[in-house]
């Protein structure tokens, strides 16, 4: 709850870094204010809604991904990681922070009126169900993770983008590329080892969209604009959105 | 062999530049910034729109509650090797800023909601 989506911003508008805090919930969602301005934001899609910048837009980083950490530190060896508070260093984080269990249900944190602020629903899926939303071209579409279990290469076009969206069952992590290099058009399989091979080189791909061997080794796929959330905040910021149920 | 000075006549200085300093250093504690478990601060109403709107959204549709989650801003970070509180299975939320790879908990981002950051210099902020 409070929709599960981790969002990396650009936070410097008109040559000015804006810090961020906690407003309140709306659709269920986080609503930040920002020093220095006092403007209201919406986590979801990075708009302002109120004050002085109302109307404006953060934008995303693209290199953002849900993931576990065995896969993020596998891509990544010389990552660095938010340090937990000194009092609640040396202890497994659900000793000081919040449990997973409770981050994902809520219960320990959620304010009373959070279900009330819930305005826009739609049925198709469960409220909390984790979905993969994708943004192209004014379009958005959203790919429920529980479908996308034995999917590891689903390939669509997304306003007018032809994307390959994959899914690491063991890391539960979804990430979404454009399947356009050079001037070339990729598709994308699973070999029988688990991996992704592109059918036009066979040139093998990690799950960072990296090519690591084969004739395209050492280029790199462009992310599309995607995000992990819970069904009720994609929907009730994006109620135009397409919904992939399966191939 | 000197003679001992003659005992000097008390003053009231002593006392009251313990009482100032003792003063100083309970308003320095005050002004102190508190960590995210300190009461938050009283909530100030938010921005009223027109019609009792926040923007163009009928504020019914908000639940207001100004830093009932309060932000890490600047936060301490460690290499891989010392993240001795993750384990392998343990969800994060990764970003790569100029070349530099980050990994934020969940259950952190969960506690903060927001993380007012800086990597390899450029400044990034991380919501959930």
């Amino acid at each position: 709850m409070i929709c599960s989506s981790g969002i990396g911003f650009d936070p410097v508008l008109d040559g000015r870094r804006l810090t961020f805090g906690f407003q309140g919930i709306h659709q269920g969602v986080a609503l930040l204010y920002d020093h220095p301005t006092d403007s209201l934001w919406l986590h979801l899609t990075g708009e302002c809604i109120a004050g002085p910048l109302a109307g404006r837009t953060l934008a995303r980083l693209a290199t953002g991904r849900h993931t576990t950490w065995a896969d993020w530190r596998r891509w990544h060896p010389e990552t660095t990681v938010l340090a937990p508070e000194a009092r609640w260093m040396n202890q497994p984080l659900d000793q000081g922070y919040f449990s997973r269990e409770a981050a994902r249900s809520g219960a320990e944190f959620l304010p009373g009126g959070f279900r009330a602020t819930i305005h826009d629903r739609d049925e198709r899926l469960a409220p909390s169900a984790l979905v993969y939303g994708v943004r192209a071209g004014g379009v958005a579409r959203a790919y429920p993770l529980s479908r996308l279990a034995g999917h590891a290469v689903v390939e669509e076009d997304v306003g007018g983008v032809p994307v390959s969206l994959w899914f690491d069952l063991a890391s539960r992590s979804a990430v979404a590329y454009d399947r356009r290099l050079d001037a070339h058009r990729l598709s994308f399989l699973e070999d029988a080892g688990g991996r992704r091979r592109d059918r036009e080189t066979g040139s093998l791909w990690t799950l960072e969209g990296r090519c690591e061997s084969g004739p395209l080794a050492g280029r790199q796929l462009r992310r599309m604009d995607g995000l992990l959330a819970e069904w009720y905040g994609w929907y009730a910021h994006h109620p135009d959105t397409g919904l992939w149920l399966g191939p | 062999m000197t003679d001992p000075s003659p005992p000097r006549p008390r003053s009231l200085l002593g006392p009251l530049a313990a009482f100032a300093l003792l003063a100083l250093l309970y308003a320095g504690w005050r002004a102190l910034p508190r960590g995210p478990t300190a009461p938050p601060p009283r909530a100030p109403a938010a921005p009223a729109g027109p019609e009792g709107r926040i923007g163009s959204i009928p504020r019914a549709r908000f639940y207001i509650e100004r830093d009932r989650f309060l932000p890490a801003t600047d936060p301490r970070v460690v290499g891989a090797a010392q993240a001795t509180f993750l384990e392998p299975a343990d969800e994060v939320f990764g970003v790569v800023v100029a070349g530099e790879a980050r990994a934020y908990p969940i259950p952190m981002l969960a506690y903060h909601h927001v993380v007012n950051d800086v990597i390899q210099g450029i400044p990034v902020a991380v919501t959930y």
